[in-house]
């Protein structure tokens, strides 16, 4: 049965990936790292999880580990953070090119220099084009969720694709938090064990990773491109059963008292729940404000997105990441490139904020807010501006 | 603008002897364009390089695929690949070959355009010591196509190869004086390996493998790997004692035994290394050019 259970969030993550029974963890045990590896450790050590956990020496052969094991047909995570996820990124690609249904926690950290250990999300949007499935989660219970989800929605025949589920940095991965815990009798028929449909086996041959002449290079891509746009159906036909099976609502942007708000805060991972707070505040101010919080990066909710802001006068988009000398912050770009051919598209206000750690207070979402407003009445909003940055 | 297209294999210079004509036209005054066609290539393996000559600036990046002139510089190359394909009409064809041009041209089953060979293989032997063909292959093009002076060219090769230019100079010149020329009215240009299937059946993105698997086993089977081959090994069977080291040592499995014992090589996926002449302990195995 069900039980609610104190624990933190990081080692949430890896009872998640306990429950799931995964066949091969391979990990870099060292910083950037966190607990989730440790406990997942501790777990094989103590029985608790009958696999294969390989120390690799670098993230980079890290993710070349499980793409091995993937191709293998065994059931794979990992977990990094920041610089760690930096030095993998190249084997990201591979894993998504080769379809393999890898499932990796992310915990978002800041990319260094000035040398950082604390979190933003410039690592995640370093890899924004890498091909995976890519999951936001707001609080604990979220990313035990979600990990347990991404194994589904990566082997679903329909789907495989890799998939991140991000975390924030220290303001969950360190948190501890009442997290309800399933039983393997409640799992089991959502996440039956894995049957891959391909798999490297000298029984069955075939070859995986070959070399691709340019005049299919295109092809392939435009496959995986048309999938992972597909595979949004999945996600969300894998959210309702959960909804059925364990009563918790996911959707691609968690809407927030949007249903009159002329201004709706859009922002991902964990200080989503600080602007709701901000949201309440507002409102008793009289400002009809909302909150939509992005759960769906990848594949782009285009289409939720448009619905839910069709009307909308203003958005006012938190980044946690700099696109240094780019157009704004990385999610305030792709809404705007999502309305731009829309009659009466919102104002879009950029914010980047909460960069290496700097904590985002609700007061600041009520001052970004009105900032956004104030842009509203004059008509004229900047590219992206930095919030909280002393001039 | 006149477009040449080269065909060789890798190691023979194709991409340094576009890049000396249009380096040669630059200095004459003119614009002028080379590059290679960019892929995995290795020493031996079918190779294209692309020259533009022009009065104007060249502003086109498209590879020359209708050129005025192609030059083959290596014979085995035309087994292998569609050297003459998209040739214009009137067009010109310049191959090393000990072939006269009305044989080459009937071989090939070519017309409507000039054909013209040189034994670029035996001059370059004569005069360089190896059969590196590039420069005794400008010669002949700048025989039938004159988009370079030759003294330009001599003194570029001087700057560039001077402890080899005089060699090279002597195989230019050669080739230059030596090239048959013949012109073919009537016919059209065709080509060639009727083996090698055109490839017009590539899978769309709905038919594609999701990951690009290859579900097929062996299906190296499909690569004729014998295309990059320059050099042949050629048989005595009589000698051979059929001590089998030959099939052990060949490191492509392109040695077969038959139901008497005997070693055959297979032409298809032989490359040529040389492997089997080197370890074959009774000389059985010599290694010859594939022209002749």
């Amino acid at each position: 049965m069900a039980r609610i259970v104190g624990m933190e969030i990081s080692a949430a993550c890896s009872e998640a990936v306990t429950l799931a029974d995964a066949d091969v963890i391979a990990a870099y045990p060292i910083t950037p790292q966190t607990h989730i590896v440790e406990h997942l450790s501790e777990q094989v050590a103590d029985g608790r999880l009958d696999a294969e956990y390989i120390n690799v020496e670098s993230e980079h052969s890290a993710m070349s580990c499980c793409i091995g094991a993937a191709a293998a047909g065994a059931r794979t995570f990992t977990a990094t953070a920041a610089q760690g996820l930096a030095l993998m990124s190249e084997m990201l690609y591979i894993a998504s090119g080769m379809r393999l249904p890898i499932v990796m926690a992310l915990v978002t950290r800041t990319l260094s220099a000035p040398l950082s250990i604390w979190g933003d999300q410039s690592d995640i949007m370093s890899v924004r084009d890498c091909g995976w499935i890519v999951l936001f989660a707001e609080n604990g219970q979220e990313v035990y969720d979600m990990t347990l989800q991404a194994f589904r929605i990566a082997e679903d025949e329909r789907v495989i694709f890799p998939v991140m589920v991000c975390l924030d940095g220290f303001h969950l991965s360190h948190v501890i938090e009442p997290v309800e815990i399933l039983d393997r009798a409640e799992i089991a028929p959502f996440l039956p064990p894995y049957k891959p449909k391909y798999r490297l086996d000298p029984h069955n041959v075939l070859t995986m990773g070959a070399f691709a002449m340019p005049e299919y290079f295109s092809e392939i891509k435009k496959r995986q491109d048309e999938e992972l746009v597909s595979s949004y159906h999945v996600i969300l036909e894998v959210w309702r059963e959960w909804e059925e099976r364990f009563g918790r609502h996911y959707e691609p942007l968690n809407p927030y008292r949007v249903d009159d708000a002329e201004v709706v805060v859009v922002i991902a991972g964990t200080f989503a729940g600080t602007a709701r707070v901000a949201v309440d505040r507002l409102r008793e101010k009289g400002i009809k404000a909302g909150l939509a919080s992005l759960k769906l990066w990848r594949p782009f909710p285009r289409d939720d997105i448009k619905r839910l802001f069709a009307r909308r006068r203003v958005l006012t988009v938190v980044d946690r990441a700099l696109s240094v000398g780019g157009a704004g912050g990385p999610v305030a770009n792709e809404l705007r490139a999502a309305f731009y051919h829309e009659d009466g598209r919102p104002w879009v206000a950029s914010f980047v904020a909460g960069l290496s750690g700097r904590d985002i207070l609700a007061e600041d979402f009520v001052e970004m807010v009105e900032r956004s407003l104030e842009y509203a009445k004059k008509g004229e909003f900047p590219p992206y501006e930095m919030y909280g940055v002393r001039e | 603008m006149i477009e040449v297209r080269m065909h060789g294999r890798g190691g023979q210079g194709v991409v340094a002897s576009a890049e000396m004509l249009a380096v040669s036209a630059i200095r004459d005054g003119k614009y002028a364009q080379a590059f290679p066609s960019f892929g995995p290539e290795r020493r031996g393996a079918p190779v294209v390089a692309f020259c533009r000559v022009d009065d104007h600036t060249i502003i086109t990046r498209e590879p020359i695929s209708v050129p005025d002139v192609v030059v083959v510089l290596d014979p085995t190359v035309l087994r292998a690949v569609q050297a003459t394909a998209g040739l214009k009409p009137g067009g010109k064809l310049v191959v090393n070959t000990c072939l006269r041009p009305e044989e080459l041209a009937r071989d090939l089953g070519v017309g409507g355009c000039t054909v013209a060979t040189v034994d670029a293989n035996r001059i370059a032997l004569q005069f360089i010591g190896q059969a590196i063909t590039n420069t005794a292959m400008l010669g002949a093009l700048l025989k039938v196509e004159p988009v370079a002076s030759l003294e330009v060219l001599y003194g570029l090769l001087r700057e560039r190869f001077p402890a080899v230019a005089d060699m090279n100079i002597q195989a230019l010149q050669a080739a230059y004086d030596e090239t048959s020329v013949a012109e073919f009215v009537m016919g059209d240009i065709v080509m060639g390996d009727k083996r090698k299937k055109l490839v017009t059946d590539l899978p769309t993105w709905r038919t594609i493998d999701h990951a690009c698997i290859v579900f097929e086993p062996g299906s190296s089977v499909q690569y004729y790997t014998g295309d990059w081959r320059s050099m042949r090994p050629d048989w005595n069977s009589e000698k051979c004692v059929k001590c089998g080291k030959c099939w052990m040592y060949c490191p492509e499995a392109a040695i077969n035994v038959d139901e008497h014992r005997d070693y055959k090589v297979d032409y298809d996926y032989c490359k040529g290394c040389g492997i089997c002449a080197e370890e074959c302990p009774y000389g059985v195995i010599v290694m010859v050019e594939e022209c002749e």
